[in-house]
């Protein structure tokens, strides 16, 4: 049977990010994308992972999912071990990424009934979750057409919805507001509210500065695969001595062991 | 909190028939698609009745020919026409009598060569002289007839006007003159009787017509079947395999898939059933429109056999049409999966259609026969149970042979397609600017990767096909200049492209072809095996064709250049077919191609793969199916002991010296046809030689085995991701 490290009732951590290690072939050259990465997410806490392009967010979310072997360490999900448990942890997790595709060839109630499927959701339960979903995310309009005649705001919020089909205690959002508007953009806060209110666990990685602040519980900064600062927003500003993250970025990036970073030019400049 | 809902894992049968309910959730992607349904349905159902159309015309106009033979003779006269006529009937009474009928002729012709219908063209006009050269000239007759002197009583000279570019016109004229000379044969002997009683003639013949055993009464359009089987097959299962997998990852929604708590296995299973069901979808639509076809136009008999549509046929069919599905499915899913894109994926699948035409082509050939090795070669196998279904001579061995073996190289397949499925490799590969595929890499790394491989084998594949005829055609029978050429080939294809490709991608040399040193120990159990592999090459060889007259080990280098290959000086020989292949192969198949596998997949798997490579290149090469087995094995020795030793340079004395060996034993064939060792097929290996050969192997393999360098191999071949340099300070 299955053996968790703790029980989900013992006040522990729901997400624990351990030495985790990345490594990247690329044509030859080895490019650590994630490096010895620690934190850990308590439950009903929503985590901001924040960071540059190529910070290694992205990479990160996909290691505590099981999507990516990581190259050293590992992550434990509501007691489970990813490397021991992975079918366990995907069950405990919803992703919302922003380069999810939707079927262009099947409704979104389909759609949704499908994934639920695929998370071994009784279909009496699915079809139950799926009409409060439907009002949560307002998707009655649209809910038997097509998905390829969907517009964008009307995909993220079957993309939302799909995430949520199973009910996971926790939620990694991948850059939610990439690419979307400000009705968009608010769609995500309110969601990211309403995940809050349910109690689960949130990660979301971004590197849109102005809106982690107001979202996050706490916040991460992670800059070339490694956690810099990590604490509270009102922490961050003590131990940085910045008001505003924009700030304490520029901080981060001008630290004199990053001088040669091209990136530096290009933010402050 | 909600923690329950998420362990609701144990839902019995619900959560066992998933794998349907994903299924038809794909096919309902798929078949929503009216792009799909028009070229995978409403193709099949237009082009057929099209191209029944314009069978037709043409089988019309060449049967209308061909199911009566009539000869229309032009006669000068009445006169000329009467005695003609009158010899004719003579003549015809004379034959009957030869042929031991004691009727007359029946009365109708039968319009076969033998039983022309004649028509005789005459003026009504008694006095009339029709110039019987201006008709045949303009065609109206194939033959005009002029008695040119002679009474009543003859004899007779008779003119004989014939066009002498018309076959027909010819056929004609000869047909007269058989006929004609009966009479003048008949009398001949009448007077040669006369004079001696008992004469005979000093030779008879007895004319006994059988029908041919291989492939009906004549060509058959049954063995254009298979082709076509092939065809619909694939034009079926391409699109919905690349639409559901790199199709999927392209959309966005292969993470979510692989997000959920689905064995990977699974989901590709369900995948496998929608394009097999697709495939199979049209393959009954193109055959359903091609029996509807064949029947409206009545043309059943000529492409189903004589016994034309049955039912039983139909069901034998589409039996044969699933499991060929099935198999091609599962290749398909394995390309498609290691794809990355919807063009990536097509460019992978165009080779494998290639390859896949060729055993439709090769059952168009007359005599090619299903054999033990047929039947478990996959794709042979099954074109050509399909042409023997068709022919009604399927040997019930064969089908089970054939089913067995193609159902097992499906799961295999399938099993691949499901292991590179979703791999973090495929699904994030080309993100970022980690794998940057189009630019050149800096820094060196241990082997080429597996993409790499296939793109080297995708273009080395075809160029072997076409260079490998160039020598024959250009030097002809110039035997050194064919061994000089094909040596060229080989140089170019197998050392100098991978070394190129190689050095381009920045492949370390060393590592990526395995070209390091190895200890003196391997080098001897390398010589061990190189002197001790041939008998057993050759008795497996024996084993599978038995009426071959010459062994096929030895064939094996000789196949393209076996005429005068004597005149050539035994050093010149042994460079251009031992040596040269030797060093090649071994730099290619074992030094590139297993390294390459192993950076993606487990050793044994990469030696067999590579070693059936190594296999289907001499397949290719000499043209004979036979070639498989044993090359295989040596392959599989080769890779071993590459693995073993950790360089190519073992295998490659060792391929040379098995390579020499064989030339020796061609040069020497004499020699050791008086040893008891002989290329004839009844001769076999003595059992002395096949025990000390035995020895010699376990010898070998036993240094191999406590050869610690073994060891230092595996640690360099790990996958690229452990190899990389720790993170800095760890």
């Amino acid at each position: 049977m299955i053996r968790r490290l703790w029980s989900p009732y013992d006040g522990q951590p729901m997400i624990i990010v351990d030495n985790l290690t990345r490594c990247f072939a690329s044509g030859g050259k080895s490019l650590v994308a994630v490096d010895r990465l620690s934190f850990s997410v308590k439950e009903g806490e929503v985590y901001g992972l924040l960071g540059p392009n190529g910070a290694g967010k992205t990479t990160t979310l996909r290691m505590i999912l099981g999507l990516l072997q990581p190259t050293s360490g590992d992550a434990s999900v509501d007691g489970f071990r990813v490397s021991q448990f992975p079918d366990e942890v995907k069950r405990r997790i919803g992703l919302v990424s922003a380069s999810a595709g939707l079927y262009q060839w099947l409704s979104p109630r389909e759609m949704l009934l499908f994934f639920a499927d695929l998370y071994s959701i009784e279909p009496a339960v699915a079809r139950e979750r799926l009409e409060s979903l439907v009002d949560l995310l307002d998707l009655r309009r649209f809910l038997d057409q097509r998905c390829s005649t969907l517009s964008t705001g009307q995909k993220q919020r079957v993309t939302l919805a799909r995430a949520l089909m199973h009910d996971p205690p926790i939620m990694l959002l991948d850059e939610p507001t990439r690419g979307l508007d400000v009705v968009g953009t608010h769609v995500i806060f309110e969601y990211i509210g309403h995940l809050r209110s349910m109690g689960k666990s949130v990660v979301v990685s971004t590197h849109r500065l102005d809106e982690a602040s107001q979202i996050c519980d706490r916040l991460g900064l992670l800059h070339r695969g490694t956690l810099r600062h990590e604490g509270t927003f009102a922490e961050l500003q003590q131990v940085t001595g910045c008001v505003t993250l924009f700030e304490m970025f520029l901080q981060l990036m001008n630290q004199p062991s990053l001088m040669s970073n091209s990136l530096t030019g290009g933010l402050s400049g | 909190m909600s923690h329950e809902p998420c362990t609701s894992r144990h839902l019995g049968p619900l959560a066992s028939m998933r794998w349907w309910r994903m299924t038809l959730k794909e096919l309902r992607e798929i078949l929503r698609d009216r792009r799909t349904i028009l070229t995978l349905i409403g193709m099949p159902l237009l082009i057929y009745p099209l191209l029944g159309v314009t069978f037709q015309k043409l089988l019309v106009s060449q049967a209308a020919n061909k199911s009566k033979i009539e000869y229309r003779i032009a006669l000068v006269s009445q006169r000329d026409s009467r005695v003609f006529r009158d010899l004719f009937q003579k003549s015809a009474i004379l034959r009957a009598k030869q042929e031991g009928a004691l009727d007359l002729p029946r009365q109708e012709p039968a319009g076969t060569v033998d039983d022309p219908i004649w028509t005789f063209l005459e003026s009504r006009d008694k006095s009339a002289t029709v110039d019987v050269d201006h008709f045949v000239a303009n065609r109206s007759a194939d033959v005009g007839v002029r008695l040119k002197s002679g009474g009543e009583e003859g004899p007779w000279e008779f003119e004989l006007t014939y066009r002498s570019a018309s076959l027909f016109s010819l056929d004609a004229r000869r047909a007269i003159e058989d006929r004609l000379r009966t009479i003048n044969d008949y009398v001949v002997l009448e007077r040669l009787h006369e004079q001696d009683p008992s004469f005979v003639m000093p030779l008879g013949l007895t004319l006994k017509s059988v029908v041919p055993t291989d492939a009906g009464s004549s060509f058959s359009m049954a063995t254009l079947i298979p082709l076509i089987l092939i065809l619909m097959t694939v034009t079926g299962a391409v699109y919905p395999a690349i639409d559901l997998t790199a199709g999927e990852r392209e959309r966005g929604t292969l993470e979510a898939l692989i997000s959920a708590p689905v064995p990977r296995h699974e989901l590709l299973f369900a995948k496998y059933l929608a394009v097999l069901a697709v495939a199979m979808l049209t393959a009954i639509a193109n055959l359903t429109s091609m029996v509807i076809t064949a029947y409206s136009n009545g043309m059943e008999q000529l492409l189903f056999g004589s016994g034309g549509v049955s039912f039983r046929m139909l069901i034998l069919i589409l039996g044969l049409l699933i499991v060929f599905a099935g198999f091609f499915a599962a290749v398909i899913l394995i390309l498609t999966s290691f794809a990355r894109s919807f063009k990536e994926a097509q460019a992978y699948l165009i080779p494998v259609m290639l390859v896949s035409l060729a055993p439709g082509v090769l059952c168009l050939l007359p005599g090619i026969e299903m054999t033990a090795w047929m039947s478990v070669t996959p794709l042979v196998n099954i074109v050509i149970l399909a042409r023997d279904v068709f022919d009604g001579r399927a040997q019930p061995i064969w089908v089970v042979a054939t089913l067995l073996s193609t159902v097992l190289y499906s799961a295999v397949a399938l099993a691949l397609a499901a292991k590179i499925f979703g791999t973090d490799a495929v699904l994030y590969g080309s993100e970022g600017s980690w794998a940057d595929l189009i630019r050149r890499p800096t820094l060196s790394r241990p082997a080429a990767s597996l993409s790499q491989a296939m793109a080297c084998l995708a273009v080395l594949f075809p160029a072997f096909l076409v260079l490998s005829g160039v020598p024959g055609r250009l030097m002809g029978e110039w035997v050194a200049g064919r061994l000089i050429g094909n040596a060229i080939i080989t140089i170019v294809l197998f050392a100098v492209m991978p070394l190129a490709l190689a050095r381009w991608s920045s492949i370390d040399l060393s590592d990526g072809f395995r070209l390091r040193g190895a200890t003196i120990a391997s080098f001897l159990a390398a010589t061990i095996l190189g002197l001790s592999l041939w008998p057993f090459a050759i008795e497996l060889a024996r084993f599978q064709t038995n009426s071959l007259e010459q062994s096929d080990a030895i064939k094996e280098l000789f196949e393209r250049v076996s005429a005068s290959l004597n005149a050539i000086p035994l050093p010149a020989k042994l460079l251009a077919l031992a040596l040269i292949p030797a060093v090649c192969e071994e730099l290619f198949f074992r030094g590139y191609l297993q390294s390459a596998f192993r950076s993606g997949m487990s050793t044994s798997l990469a030696v067999i793969l590579s070693s059936c490579l190594f296999g289907l290149f001499h397949v290719i090469a000499t043209l004979s199916f036979e070639r498989f087995a044993p090359t295989c094995f040596l392959g599989l020795v080769l890779g071993w002991v590459c693995y073993r030793t950790g360089s190519v340079l073992p295998g490659m004395v060792l391929h040379t010296i098995h390579n020499s060996l064989i030339i020796l034993m061609q040069a020497f064939v004499k020699e050791l046809a008086a040893m008891g060792i002989g290329t004839e097929a009844d001769q076999h290996v003595p059992t002395s030689w096949l025990v000390g050969a035995g020895l010699a192997i376990t010898l070998a393999i036993g240094i191999l085995f406590s050869n610690a360098q073994g060891k230092q191999d595996v640690a360099a071949t790990s996958l690229i991701g452990d190899n990389s340099p720790a993170a800095p300070g760890a």
